[in-house]
């Protein structure tokens, strides 16, 4: 009898140790699972504020069109030459990433227009830098009227972004 | 008999021990469980504040504080240093607002916000000039002649809680913590009149903006003058109102006029560019290139003549058949 009731005792304890094994991993499993699903929602939500970044870029009054001060829903070409040397000189803010813009239409040579070439040209670089080795690159483009200032025409033009990660 | 009560005490000592192991293990999963969805809530809180923050400038609208709900009560924590601004949700998620100009308290518990935006223009568009508060917010404006012709000149969205005293007047008993009060006088407010305030309105946060010479004096807690500057334009004014910490209006100010200097510097070098561009010999950038340097270098609030010379010049450009600057 004492010994039978030993054995009981023994074998409560041990389906007791399996089941608080079982529950330990399933609260385990379940805590990670719960931890990465807030970190895929966090790098989702960045994703998407990347994504936004194209929609509010336009809008910076460094590259927006204006007129006797108001602003215009164009970007200024000649302003993007001008303002890319401040981009430029801020790689703590928008690191590792190329922002260009495009002219689509009327097509033009897609040679990349800098200071000492305004004409004949269709590319403008904002800010590039480009890490030495690319893992992911995430790319989000949007349409969008351009102002060129030489000619006193709105075109048809193109906004990349990129981002690398290395 | 003896065995029998040792065997039955052991149960008991077995089972209490092996209870308490399993409510650990379900108290413990409780909190953690309570913790990630906090992280969770915060994050989501910092997507509806990113969300909001694109709404207002696509729309350039006010929101009350039923289009800005947050869903729950938050703490947030507003930091401002020289190249970056943080908000910081209930201590936990950190959320870059560095992109943006906001004016809002530095400590802030609350359901939901009421946020206006407002275009900074000086002369020309500069950035967009964001502000948030609590719904609670009343604000107790006091002023001279001068002062209510400016106060009616601000164009304060009706979302925002304002009462308007004309000087002297005493002002109705108010306990909140939410209660803010600004003088738009030409003259600074009396020691008797500070005293008074601190009488009916305890927790309140007194400001003195002079119309004229836009300036802004925020008083401490024993009514002292702590904190004196001359800003640029009344959106920047108007970010004192929504601002309850000296020293963060201070950083936002000179913020905002980084974003001036880049602004002017940027359109300097365009004035610089657009010779390259235009055969027409009357078009002459080089003295709008120029005021716009000296621009940049002058004290902003003091700059009204300059300002109002770049004005001209641009005009002028446009007159001559001249590509205009800005």
């Amino acid at each position: 009898m004492n010994s039978k009731a030993q054995l009981q005792t023994q074998e409560t304890i041990l389906v007791l140790f399996i089941v608080v094994v079982i529950i330990l991993l399933g609260i385990a499993f379940f805590l990670r699972y719960q931890r990465q699903s807030i970190l895929d929602e966090r790098t989702t939500y960045e994703r998407t504020q990347f994504q936004h970044m194209i929609l509010t870029l336009p809008e910076d009054a460094a590259v927006r069109c204006s007129r006797f001060g108001q602003k215009e829903n164009c970007v200024d070409t000649l302003k993007i030459l001008a303002a890319a040397p401040f981009f430029q000189n801020d790689p703590d803010r928008y690191g590792t990433m190329n922002i260009t813009f495009t002219q689509l239409y009327p097509a033009v040579p897609s040679v990349s227009c800098t200071t000492g070439t305004l004409t004949d040209c269709g590319v403008w670089t904002l800010y590039t830098q480009r890490p030495e080795h690319i893992r992911t690159t995430l790319k989000t483009v949007t349409p969008l009227s351009l102002y060129r200032p030489e000619s006193d025409h709105y075109v048809l033009g193109l906004l990349t972004i990129e981002r690398y990660t290395s | 008999m003896q065995k029998r009560g040792q065997g039955e005490q052991f149960n008991w000592v077995f089972v209490l021990i092996a209870g308490a192991i399993v409510l650990a293990f379900f108290t413990v999963f409780t909190f953690q469980y309570i913790q990630l969805q906090e992280k969770r809530q915060n994050l989501r809180v910092a997507q509806t504040l990113g969300e909001n923050i694109r709404l207002l400038e696509s729309t350039e609208q006010a929101l009350d504080a039923d289009a800005f709900p947050l869903g729950g009560g938050f703490q947030f924590r507003y930091e401002c240093a020289a190249d970056h601004s943080f908000l910081t949700i209930n201590n936990d998620y950190t959320q870059d607002v560095s992109d943006h100009l906001l004016f809002m308290p530095k400590l802030i518990s609350t359901t939901a916000f009421r946020a206006w935006i407002a275009a900074w223009q000086y002369p020309y568009y500069i950035t967009h000039i964001l502000y948030f508060e609590h719904p609670d917010t009343h604000h107790y404006f006091i002023v001279d002649p001068v002062g209510q012709s400016f106060v009616t000149n601000l164009h304060l969205p009706r979302i925002f809680t304002a009462t308007t005293f004309q000087r002297p007047s005493s002002l109705p008993a108010d306990q909140t913590i939410h209660a803010r009060v600004t003088f738009f006088t030409q003259t600074p407010p009396t020691a008797p009149e500070l005293a008074a305030i601190t009488q009916t309105i305890p927790h309140a946060t007194i400001i003195h903006i002079q119309p004229i010479k836009d300036e802004v004096t925020f008083y401490d807690q024993n009514n002292d003058p702590v904190f004196h500057q001359s800003v640029a334009g009344k959106e920047l004014l108007l970010g004192a109102l929504f601002s309850d910490d000296p020293d963060q209006y201070g950083c936002l100010i000179n913020r905002s006029l980084s974003a001036f200097d880049r602004t002017t510097r940027i359109y300097s070098e365009k004035a610089k560019l657009l010779p390259h561009l235009s055969q027409n010999p009357d078009c002459t950038y080089q003295t709008i290139h120029h005021s716009l340097l000296n621009y940049r270098q002058q004290p902003l609030h003091s700059s009204s003549s300059l300002r109002q010379s770049l004005e001209d010049q641009n005009r002028d450009l446009s007159g001559k058949g001249c590509q205009v600057v800005f």
